[in-house]
Order: C-alpha cells, then structure tokens, then sequence
C-alpha cells in the first residue's frame, strides 16, 4: 500500500503543535472518493472500564467525509457528537475510548455480534501489553508512510519531553524524565571502593536498569529480567566507550582520588516507572540529567598516615563537585516500521518494528555506541542513512535536553 | 580429511598514508607488528568443522586463532509446558565459558550480554515460520577466549544450525574490526583487545547483504563507520565462503 491509499487519519491525536494541521482541515483539498480504495470506513470502539457501553461501531461513508457518522448504539453523549471527522475520534480516545477494530467496508446492519464484542475485549485486556487490531496494525503503519502519526507526530519528531531533577535525596544525583507516557528515574550514587587492578588510574561506574512489575504486567518474572539486561548492556555500550576509555561519556579517570588505592564507584541506577516505548532514549536522557545534577563529595587525602599503607580518606559534607557532563552522548533510537524508520516510537509503534538501531551521539557529532535491536536484517547503507539521521535528530535533542536541565536547575534553586 | 586451516586476507592492503600518532603503548605507533605477524586487514586462520557433539541435531566447532568454539543445536523440540502458544518457533540462545577459557581462572558462568546478542543475530536468519509450536536452543560454549569470541560463537552457530537443518535465509557470518587512534585492526586479539579504543562487529548475510547485527563502542566519525563495515562486509562474505565449503565438505564426506 503506497502513501496516497490512506489519505486520512481520523485517530489522530489533536496535533502537538499548533503549526501542523490535521489531514482533515481545510488547508488539504478533500480526495475524491474515487481515490479511495474502500468505499466506506468503520471504526470500533472499546469502552474505557466500567462504562455501560461496552462497544461502539462508528460508520464513516466516504462520499462525505465531514458528514456525521452513523453509530451503532444511540447512547453516545451529545458532546461527543461530531465535530467533524476527526474530532468525534479524538475526543472519543481523549475519553479513555480505545479504537479496536477497523473495516474497510460496511457490514449490512452495524451491530456486532456478542461474541465479536467479546473477542474485541478479551484482546485488549489480554496478556500480552500492545494488543492491536488489524485495523489499527494498519493505520499505524500507513500514518508512518504518510509521515503522520497516530498522536500527531511526524517521523522525526519526540514526543514531549518534560525533566525534574534531584527527586531523589538520599542519592548524590537523580533525575525524572517523561517522554509522553514513558516515565523513568535514575538514581546516582558515588561510594568509595578500589580501583580495578588492571585500571589502577581509572574509576568504576556501574549501570543496572529495573523495569519493574508495577510498570507493566509483562515485566514481571523473567519478562522484565530480559529487558532489563539488554538495556543495561546498551548503555554501558553507549556510555562507557571502548575498552580503553576512549570516547567515554564518563571519564573515569576523573573518578580516581589515589591511584590504585581509592577511587569513586559510581552507581548508576534506572527504573522504569511506566513504559510507553524508547525506554533507551529515555533512560540515556536521564542519566545525563542526573550526572548534570550529581555532586561528589569533596575528599582530602591523608596519604601514609596509616601504617598498613591504606590512605586515610575524609570525605566532606559541606563541599560538592559538580560532574562534567559535557561528554556524555544522548541516544537516538530509530525504529524501522515497514519502509521508514521513526524516532520515538510509542510501544504500540514499537510492536509494529522490524528492528530498531539506537545510537549514541556525543556533542561532536560523532558516534560513541551503537546497538541494532530487533531481528530483521537491514541494508548496510540504511545503516549509514540511520546514522546521518540520527546525528541530525541528536544535536536537536542534545540542545532540548540541555535547556531542559538549565530550567530544571533553575526551579529547583527557586524552592 | 585433515586439511590445512584456510586464511583469508583481504583484497585491501593496509594504508601506509596513515601515519599520525596515536595514544597508548605499543599501540602509539601507525606501524607496528601484530603479535601473530598479520597485517592489519587480514583476518586469523578459520578453522571449521561440524559435527563436533553427537547427541545434538547439529554442532560444529570453530578455531580462529587461540579461540576455540563448540556450539550445539537442539530441536526443533517441544516448547516447554509454560510458554504460550506462538505460530512461529521460538529460538533459545545461550553463550557459556569454561572456567578454563581465560588467563585467570574464570567462574564460568553463563554470558548473559552475549546470549543477547547471539540471539538477535541469529533471529534474523531463520526462517521461523517453518518450525511453530517448537524450539530450537543453540548452546555455545566458548573452550579458550582468545579475542573475537563473540563474532566466532555466531560463526559457529550459523555453521551449527545449518548442520541441524534449520531452515535459513542465509548464513550468518560475523567479523569485527578494532579501532586504535587512526588504524583500523581487522579479527583483533584479546590482548588486542585489551587496549583497543573501539571495535565495531558487523553480523551480516553475504548473499542478502543484510546485516543483522551490528554494535559499535568507543568514539566513532561516519567516515571511519563507513570503512570499518566495508572491511567487515567483504571480510564477512570471505568467511562465508569458508562455512560453504565446510558444509560441502561435510556433506561430500558422510555420502
């Protein structure tokens, strides 16, 4: 299906920006009907819970698309009722509705039998997170050929992103970042330990991710165990550069207080609070806003004072070191979804991927981790377009993120 | 049928323009021997073998250099009881080290971050389609660590499951390349590795010319990207030819 077959895009979110318009407004020439490879549209709806209605079949005739739509049930409350095409669908999701299945053709009477309207909601309320229709399968897919999400977006936009630091006060540093529905925490903290000794002039940083039960149901047990683990490799592959050091966001060597004695280890901590897809980018996000706000500790060395050859180390609680956080890299995740690839996808977009290559720029442009995901194979110089794309995307959120952190520090000097 | 371990180099010869300095030990130098006597660019012997474990559906064992690899191939096999129906087959990766595979004696545990990836790699290939209800688990153990492992497991494992049957799109051959300052080091050791600035693996079907796995650390320009996958890509369509000829091989000599 090419781009021009799904001309419209009712369950779109009201955009995020004014400037875009909706595919219905006036700005676009209506497609004639002729154009229109089904002749009729109708959407179902699931209710939000406990709401008496439990189903509603929406019947768009495509003649005249703004004309109001025939319902199944008449017990639709009045200020839903059309404000032209997209509205109705819109503010129906905006009420907790969900879109659950779409036909291209109109049944003979629209009524849906129990059983159907039983299916419908056993697969929604199912085990598995993204339950999807066919219908919205395909009006994912063809929003992102037409370079039009389903909440509005277009390919290369983020969702928004909103940023709270020093949520955490017994760490040294944490922060809170929300990407549309995605919401993540990271905690950081310094303790003193030992250098490693094949890296006597080098500090240790640690990175473990928990995606918790509490966030989604398919976290729990070994479903969660797994993310966990791929995300948590991700990011030291992004982070932590090559076994040298070279290219490392964090340099470790500036966590060094004696060599070979005493040294920081920095203990960096995710959670996934809610997951609504690109928990990577979200994290990687978080973890530079929380090294942005972390403070180590100020520490005098005794050297020579103990007799075992151990350097006696105070450690100050009135002085704070600010973390150099220039180096470290944001992550870009591309999700390919049929023949173009998007960045920040929704996990309902990420239920629709190929594979997903995310990769970490630093504020040189330069690459510094890169972690395909996903299984299907990929061209090799799709890979190098990704790439180019994905240091154009990551200069704009680098610069995003860094207002972010300056407003952030700022509110929170104001408390 | 004993026969010589096959090399293979690469069309490329090393750049010898490249002469700016670099940062660390011996590794400071634009020119230094490697401690293999390879140039650059060429990659360690490869030696290929399959059926290396009898009780397995498939297995084959791979020696690059000092790392030694056996992986075996189990199933298609009934899904365990737990699983939820899925119309396609399920893949089942794990990566283990003896405890003598390293210098120091090691715990020998299972390699999570590897079982990870050797998945990924490996999911793209097979066709899944072919074998619902079921499972097919590849075990790879690594006998002696001797650099590279990662990209011989998958090697090896493509080489395993096309010994089991499994239906593929192609095989999976795996290559990677280290970065010290401005060279590029093809097939690195491990105490190559120990210094490197970064590596960057390219899993890829030759014949599709898909790649599909691919992870990168350490600080990379597009430009260097570009050259390090040009010399993975050609090295890795080199060293599927190989695992052909050892398939045929195989297949000739059981006849």
């Amino acid at each position: 299906m090419d781009g021009q077959s799904l001309p419209r895009n009712p369950l779109a979110y009201p955009p995020a920006s004014p400037r875009r318009s909706l595919p219905f407004s006036s700005s676009r020439p209506p497609l004639h009907s002729s154009l229109l490879p089904y002749p009729d549209e109708v959407f179902i709806f699931l209710a939000p819970t406990a709401h008496p209605l439990r189903c509603l079949a929406l019947w768009f005739p495509a003649a005249q698309p703004s004309a109001a739509p025939t319902y199944s049930r008449q017990r639709v409350a009045p200020p839903l009722l059309p404000s032209g095409y997209c509205g109705l669908v819109s503010s129906l999701r905006r009420l907790g509705w969900r879109p659950a299945a779409y036909c291209s053709s109109p049944p003979s009477r629209l009524r849906i039998s129990l059983s159907h309207r039983r299916a419908l909601v056993g697969s929604a309320t199912g085990k598995r997170m993204v339950g999807l229709s066919e219908g919205e399968k395909r009006f994912i897919r063809g929003g992102i050929a037409q370079d039009l999400r389903t909440d509005g977006r277009q390919r290369l936009h983020y969702r928004p992103i909103s940023v709270e630091t020093g949520v955490i006060p017994q760490a040294n540093g944490s922060a809170r970042v929300r990407l549309g529905a995605t919401d993540v925490i990271v905690s950081i903290k310094a303790e003193l330990g030992k250098p490693h000794p094949l890296q006597p002039d080098k500090g240790k940083v640690a990175i473990f991710i928990d995606c918790s039960p509490t966030a989604a149901p398919m976290f729990e047990g070994r479903g969660g165990e797994e993310l966990s683990t791929e995300l948590s490799f991700a990011l030291q592959r992004c982070l932590l550069g090559g076994r040298s050091g070279a290219g490392a966001g964090i340099d470790l060597s500036s966590l060094l207080i004696v060599e070979g004695k005493v040294c920081w280890d920095l203990y960096i901590d995710g959670l996934v609070v809610s997951s609504d897809g690109n928990l990577l980018d979200a994290l990687a996000a978080a973890i530079k806003v929380a090294l942005s706000n972390a403070g180590i500790p100020k520490v005098t060395v005794n050297l020579g004072a103990s007799p075992n050859g151990q350097p006696d180390v105070d450690v100050s609680d009135e002085e704070f070191l600010q973390f150099d956080t220039s180096g470290v890299p944001v992550v870009v995740t591309l999700t390919k979804v049929g023949k173009h690839y998007i960045v920040d996808a929704t996990s309902e977009e990420e239920s629709q991927m190929s594979s997903a290559v995310s990769i970490s720029v630093n504020r040189h442009g330069h690459i510094c981790g890169l972690t395909k995901r996903g299984g299907a194979g990929l061209d090799p110089s799709v890979i190098l377009d990704m790439i180019s794309v994905a240091k154009h995307v990551g200069e704009q959120l680098m610069s995003l993120l860094d207002s972010e952190i300056a407003a952030a520090e700022a509110s929170a000097e104001d408390q | 049928m004993a026969t010589n371990p096959s090399t293979y180099a690469l069309s490329q010869s090393s750049d010898s323009k490249q002469r700016l300095q670099q940062r660390r030990g011996l590794f400071q130098e634009t020119e230094w021997t490697r401690s293999d006597g390879r140039n650059f660019h060429q990659c360690r012997p490869a030696f290929l073998r399959t059926g290396a474990a009898n009780a397995a559906s498939g297995s084959a064992y791979a020696e690059f250099g000092a790392t030694k690899v056996i992986v075996s191939v189990f199933g298609p096999r009934e899904s365990k009881k737990a699983m939820m129906y899925s119309g396609t087959g399920r893949l089942n990766c794990n990566v283990s080290y003896t405890t003598f595979s390293t210098p120091v004696r090691g715990q020998g545990s299972d390699h999570k971050e590897y079982s990870s990836l050797l998945h990924k790699a490996l999911e793209g290939a097979i066709i899944l389609e072919t074998f619902p209800k079921t499972t097919v688990d590849v075990f790879a153990l690594v006998l002696e660590s001797g650099g590279g492992d990662l990209p011989v497991i998958i090697t090896c494992a493509s080489l395993a499951l096309a010994d089991a049957g499994i239906m593929m799109y192609d095989l999976v051959a795996s290559v990677s390349v280290s970065c010290f300052g401005r060279n590029l080091v093809i097939d690195p050791t491990s105490e190559e590795e120990a210094c490197q600035d970064g590596t960057l693996m390219i899993t890829c079907m030759p014949a599709r010319n898909e790649v599909t796995q691919l992870t990168l650390t350490g600080e990379w320009t597009t430009a260097k990207i570009n050259e390090a996958m040009e010399l993975c890509l050609d090295a890795c369509s080199k060293l599927a030819e190989i695992m052909r000829s050892c398939l045929k091989e195989a297949a000739s000599g059981s006849s």
